[in-house]
Order: structure tokens, then sequence, then C-alpha cells
């Protein structure tokens, strides 16, 4: 077996080792019970977008607009509205741009796409370069070349 | 003494067609995609656009609220009629520039049957007072709803202002203008001709 094969197995092999062992230890949602209604007003101003600033969420934004956009929020949390159900709502009022990440449609797949497309390339690309890599042959010296190397030790 | 590969000088050669074969298929990838890129970001519509909204075509959000002289107000009190529900601010430059276009239309269609009504949200509760006087000096003799929060904004969707949104006989919107509106868009969006 080659050393680059060795290596490959053991690149491999610590990968695997690292999303068990990452997955384990990450914190885990079912096991902290259901998220209480702050922490779902919270997350859902994450993901809503302020209406009157620009790049931010209106959990980030001190706007009036956030303000009450967050007071909504927690009303329809409250009422027992399920997360979709009242990013719906803001949608239905200001589009898909409500949303601080867009609907994976019309121009918004584009941002879906993009880094899926850009991963598949550096994928290819990576796979490339170690075929490349593994294939390149380490050829014996010829007769010429060792005649060389023996005519120079001997001048030394 | 030296020696010097036969085939070495082709091998070369075929490495630099190669290579060059290679760098002009990343070029012709690399213009393919920006000649994309700039074609969708050219031909998506603005993000803006003054006439438009999720609304459009749906019933239109409840506006009731107190007015600026204390009455209480409920826009479906006005079905039967074309409504714009204007939002407002004192403060907003606009907002005081459109307000002609405002009296001008409401005077323009007064005598029509079904004559259209205006309504005023005000943007700010805090700008009671000098929205009181600005209409004093300027007319306008339609019900300002001081909001209590924003909630009716954030019904309608409300970015900033000016914007106002044409409501239907029917009570379904019909239009949204973001931005000052004049007396002849009124018109044309109410069904109201000169």
């Amino acid at each position: 077996m080659t050393r680059v094969r060795v290596a490959l197995i053991v690149l491999a092999g610590v990968l695997a080792v690292t999303l068990v062992v990452g997955s384990a230890l990450a914190p885990s949602d079912s096991s902290s019970g259901p998220p209480t209604a702050a922490e779902r007003t919270a997350h859902l101003a994450g993901r809503v977008r302020c209406p009157t600033c620009s790049g931010l969420s209106v959990g980030e934004s001190d706007a009036p607009a956030a303000e009450s956009s967050r007071i909504e929020i927690d009303r329809r949390v409250a009422l027992g509205e399920s997360d979709t159900q009242i990013e719906n709502y803001f949608v239905s009022r200001y589009g898909p741009q409500a949303l601080v990440t867009p609907e994976p449609e019309g121009f918004g797949l584009i941002v879906w796409l993009a880094p899926l497309g850009l991963a598949v390339v550096a994928a290819a690309g990576a796979g490339l370069a170690v075929r490349r890599w593994m294939h390149t042959t380490v050829t014996d010296p010829s007769a010429e070349d060792v005649a060389l190397v023996e005519e120079a030790l001997r001048n030394r | 003494m030296s020696v010097t590969p036969t085939d070495a000088p082709g091998q070369q050669s075929e490495i630099q067609v190669r290579s060059g074969r290679r760098a002009r298929w990343v070029v012709c990838g690399v213009l393919v995609s920006v000649v994309v890129l700039v074609g969708v970001l050219a031909t998506r519509p603005a993000a803006d656009t003054s006439v438009g909204s999720p609304l459009v075509g749906d019933a239109a959000p409840p506006v009731i609220g107190t007015t600026l002289e204390g009455d209480t107000f409920d826009l479906t009190s006005l079905r039967g009629r074309p409504v714009v529900v204007n939002f407002f601010a004192s403060w907003c430059i606009p907002c005081r520039r459109e307000h002609p276009e405002l009296v001008r239309f409401l005077a323009d269609t007064a005598d029509r049957p079904s004559s259209p009504a205006v309504v005023a949200v005000l943007y700010d509760a805090g700008d009671r007072t000098n929205t009181r006087s600005f209409f004093a000096q300027n007319g306008g003799d339609w019900p300002v709803v001081v909001e209590n929060g924003s909630r009716i904004a954030l019904d309608y969707g409300v970015r900033g202002v000016p914007e106002s949104f044409v409501v239907g006989a029917d009570g379904r919107v019909v239009a949204h203008v973001s931005g000052e509106v004049t007396a002849t868009d009124l018109r044309r969006l109410t069904g109201m001709p000169a």
C-alpha cells in the first residue's frame, strides 16, 4: 500500500471520528425539551427581516418597526401559532424578502444552489488532483543516469 | 556529459497545449458565469416597485382606531366606496409634498357617485400635535387614525412613509403606491378618470 493511500485512509478515519464525536457531543433540542415562548420569539426575530433597516433582522434592530415586529411575533407565539404560520404572516405582508434567509424559489434559489455548485466543483477538483497525485509514477533511472551517477561518485 | 531525453520537447509542447486548452475552458466558464449573473441581476424586478404589494387582490387588513379628534374609526364603515389608506407623518417631507394632491383628488371626485374617501394612518403616534396643526394649515378633512403601536403599518407591510393603498369598493386592495401619489394616479387607480 502506497504512503498516499495510507494517508487518505487516515484522513478519512479522522473525519469520520470527528463527525461521530461532534454529533454526539452537540447539544440536542430533543434532550432539552421543547423551546420556550421566549426562545421561539428570539428564534423568529432572528429570521424576520427588519422592514425599515438594511440587512438586519428584527432581533438585531432597535428601529420602531423592528420593535413592533417583535411584539407581533410574541403575540402570535402566545396565540399558539407555529413558526411557519408566523413566518408566512410576514411574507404575506412584505413578500419573500420578509425573511432574512430567502426562500428556495425564484432568485433566492441562486443563494441556495451556488454553495452546492461550488461544493461539487471543489470536490471534483480535489478528486482530480488526488487521482493525478496517485497516478504519478516514479520511473526507474535509465542506464545512462546510473552511469552518470556512478561516474560522478568515482570522481569525488 | 549531458543526457537529454529524446521525447522531452514533444511532451513539453503537449503539456503546454493541454494547459492552454484548460485555461481557455476556465476563462470561458468564468465569462459565461459572469454573463448569466449579470443577465439575472439586470432582468429581475427592482426591490422597491412603486406599485405592487403581496396584499394586492386580498381583503384589506383592518384599520380600526381612534382619530386625532378622538372619534372611533373603522375602515369597513366606508365599504361601497373606494378608499385611499395613506400612511403619513408630519415630519416626512414627501408626505407634506403629496398632501395637496390628496386634497385635490378628493375635491375633483367629490361629486361622483360612490365618491372615494381618504383615511390617513399616523405612522408615528408621537406626531399628533404637529399633524393636527399641519392639517389645520394645509386643509384635508379626512380622518387621521392614530396607531397604537405599529400594528396597522405591519398588517399593510409598510416600510416607510408615505405609502398608500387603494382599497376597492368591495374591500379588497386594488393598488399599492410606495412614495408620493398624485391626484391623477389616484383617479386612475380608483377608476375615477378626469
